[in-house]
């Protein structure tokens, strides 16, 4: 225990000394939302360019509809086109595309329109296009039935009707909060898994390396080497996320004097409300709806997942470090297994942000190799009980795991030097009787 | 009991026989070389003995009780042929941190290590790192770490090695002194004649198995060959050497190395040379070099 103490102190004091950690404190929170605001943009950012189509309509039934959208710009072409070169004449003239309506639409049968492109529509403009056609088919329709169309568009556009679910369902507005939290969370579980992983395994290397292993193995238990460090570096992490929390603390307060109308900010509606810009409005209502979310509960469990995944990882990380012999070229071979299940992991945990309840979600929320990164995503919607209850217990039952693994690997190959050690190999010093 | 007792140890690789079936008492007071070929096991020896590994069977009895690694650590201090510290911690830090891992409190630890790091001469590197220190520097740093808690065992391989003189001095004065203090002292080496100069016990080991072992000047005595460095007046005529049965294995300028048959005595030989009229400038038994030893041991043994 006294040797575990000891390690653990060394390896934290020695880290958080350390001018990289201070870097690496401040720096890595603004590459964070970096990297966040490169997510957003990537997953938001695929409808930002106007598409510029071409169109040719042989039935004149539409001529009225093509002026500039959101989305699109449209170019009426004159002149009659051969059917067969629709797509290289777009292609040709710098067209996103080619809208074909042949002369036989009609209301009845608005059938035969052809889009010409090389790139297919995306399903948002697919349904815009769309719409933009229906709708001024309807138009004509209703002028046919003599029917008042402006009457029938300003009755449509009076009657908004919005379904609040406010038990089963969250708001929109709501629903974005709970996806970035859970992005957030899932990004930050990856980062630090991988970091602090591979902290431990440089560790483990250097250890090995520079032959002090031998040394530290002559007074302690290979086994608690390994478990000091592992919690050394842990301890590290915590203190980072301290001087995170603190500081999101310092924003958070920040916000409040920049916004006093914050308490009143979720009855936005009420007329009392300065009709303040419309960003303003909309920073004050994301900020009420953080403060709907159960904060307290996701910083605790992101921190107990965050424990979990990092013993569970860790351990193999020392295990892959010990057995290395020559550099970066052979841990490379040998992380690939511990890394490829984090990255997996994080690409379901990024699905589950958005998709909390699928059953992919659910399953490997509870299955420990994945879980801290999932289950951590799908927090700010709510986890039944007993599902966090499971997949607490088989992580935890599955890091003893690992950590018994690893510490049979680690204490045979931290002293073995000059040999390619490979996986086959590793197993049988874990599973031999002594 | 010995002070250090090894019974029957085995260790066993996949294929290959590290260790197999080695005894041997060690007492306290003594200092013991143990000598073999590269590969011969002495390194895998060394750590069943330090707890590093345990063996396949075999016992170990240490202080006269049955050696517990977790428990009896702390009386060892081990120096490795590969030396380790960590590079980017500082001289006293690093003293202080291995002291400590060895049960030293914190302050008993500072102190020691200020005290060592002063009789080495080492004190304007206190807070230096390690690596920023010559090879012989270290190699004093990572002495004291291995003796800082004065542990009755003290197992050192290959100690000398990239030390100059004068610090090889100073260390084997120290090995000296520790186990006039009662320690044990096991050194491990090629240097044979480090070995001579040092160690009052050896001990031979191949393949993993033990050749031979005892006093250093017993086993010379056990594997001399009746040879003697002779200087006459005048010098010796190879007419003389027929007459008297007798081979010369050296011939110097100023004096030779005979074999004498194990049938005859020296007195007879000094006799007969009186005889023949020489008169005798020296007379004196060769004993052979533990090089001899070893390489006779071993292309015996294989």
């Amino acid at each position: 225990m006294r040797a575990t103490w000891l390690i653990l102190k060394k390896e934290y004091l020695t880290r958080v000394r350390k001018k990289s950690f201070i870097i690496i404190t401040i720096v890595a929170p603004l590459l964070f939302m970096g990297f966040i605001a490169l997510e957003i943009f990537i997953i938001g950012g695929g409808a930002q360019q106007k598409l510029h189509i071409a169109v040719l309509d042989n039935s004149h039934l539409l001529d009225t509809v093509w002026k500039d959208r959101e989305q699109f710009r449209f170019t009426v072409l004159h002149h009659p086109l051969d059917h067969d070169s629709l797509l290289a004449y777009a292609a040709e003239h710098g067209y996103n595309g080619l809208l074909y309506i042949p002369d036989t639409l009609n209301v009845e049968h608005p059938g035969g329109i052809q889009y010409y492109s090389q790139k297919k529509l995306s399903l948002d403009n697919y349904v815009a296009l769309k719409n933009i056609i229906e709708e001024s088919l309807q138009h004509i329709r209703f002028n046919q039935l003599h029917l008042n169309v402006a009457l029938i568009d300003s009755v449509r556009k009076n009657i908004q009707v919005n379904i609040d679910q406010p038990i089963t369902q969250a708001s929109e507005l709501q629903a974005g909060v709970a996806i970035a939290i859970s992005m957030i969370c899932g990004i930050l579980i990856y980062f630090v898994l991988i970091f602090f992983g591979v902290a431990v395994m440089r560790g483990v290397m250097e250890e090995k390396m520079n032959r002090i292993a031998e040394v530290i193995v002559s007074s302690v238990k290979p086994f608690q080497l390994m478990l000091g460090k592992i919690l050394g570096i842990a301890t590290v992490g915590l203190t980072q996320f301290f001087i995170w929390l603190i500081l999101l603390l310092i924003l958070w307060s920040g916000l409040h004097q920049l916004i006093p109308s914050m308490d009143t900010a979720s009855q936005v509606m009420t007329p009392s409300t300065m009709p303040a810009n419309e960003s303003m409005q909309l920073t004050q209502s994301v900020l009420a709806e953080l403060t709907q979310m159960p904060i307290l509960e996701i910083i605790v469990f992101f921190i107990v997942y965050f424990l979990g995944g990092y013993f569970l990882y860790a351990s193999l990380f020392a295990a892959v470090g010990s057995v290395v012999d020559q550099e970066a070229t052979d841990a490379q071979q040998l992380t690939l297994p511990i890394t490829l299940p984090i990255i997996i992991s994080f690409l379901i945990a990024i699905q589950a942000a958005r998709n909390p309840d699928s059953p992919l979600a659910v399953f490997t929320s509870i299955f420990p190799l994945s879980s801290p990164l999932v289950m951590v995503a799908r927090l700010p919607y709510g986890v039944p009980w007993w599902q966090l209850g499971l997949s607490l217990i088989l992580l935890i039952a599955s890091f003893l795991f690992t950590t018994w693994l690893a510490g049979r690997i680690y204490r045979t190959g931290i002293l073995l030097y000059g040999k390619k050690v490979t996986l086959r190999e590793m197993m049988r010093w874990a599973f031999r009787s002594r | 009991m010995a002070f250090l007792s090894v019974a029957h140890l085995k260790k066993y690789y996949y294929q290959h026989k590290a260790v197999d079936d080695f005894s041997l008492d060690m007492d306290a007071g003594h200092i013991w070389g143990l000598l073999g070929p590269n590969g011969a096991g002495k390194t895998t020896l060394l750590r069943m003995i330090t707890g590093i590994l345990f063996p396949d069977s075999g016992e170990i009895y240490f202080r006269q009780q049955p050696f517990y690694p977790e428990r009896d650590q702390r009386y060892i201090g081990y120096m490795p042929e590969e030396r380790g510290l960590y590079k980017k911690m500082s001289v006293g830090e690093q003293l202080i941190y291995l002291g400590r891992l060895k049960g030293l409190s914190y302050a008993e630890a500072r102190k020691r290590a200020w005290q060592w790091v002063n009789k080495m001469q080492l004190a304007p590197w206190w807070s230096k790192h390690v690596g920023d220190l010559s090879k012989g520097m270290s190699q004093k740093v990572q002495f004291i770490a291995t003796i800082l808690h004065e542990p009755p065992l003290i197992i050192l391989d290959e100690p000398f090695s990239g030390l100059d003189p004068i610090n090889a001095n100073l260390i084997k004065d120290e090995i000296f002194a520790f186990s006039q203090k009662g320690c044990l002292v096991i050194f491990s080496t090629h240097r044979m004649e480090q070995v001579e100069e040092i160690c009052d016990h050896i001990v031979l080991i191949n393949k993993g198995k033990k050749l031979l072992d005892g006093e250093t000047n017993q086993i010379r005595q056990q594997f001399k060959q009746h040879q003697f460095k002779l200087k006459t007046e005048p010098k010796l005529l190879p007419a003389t050497l027929q007459k008297l049965d007798l081979e010369s294995i050296v011939g110097k300028e100023d004096h030779e190395i005979i074999q004498i048959k194990p049938n005859r005595s020296s007195n007879d030989i000094l006799r007969a040379l009186i005889d023949e009229g020489y008169s005798i400038l020296e007379f004196s038994e060769v004993l052979p070099s533990l090089n001899e030893i070893f390489i006779r041991s071993v292309n015996n043994n294989s």
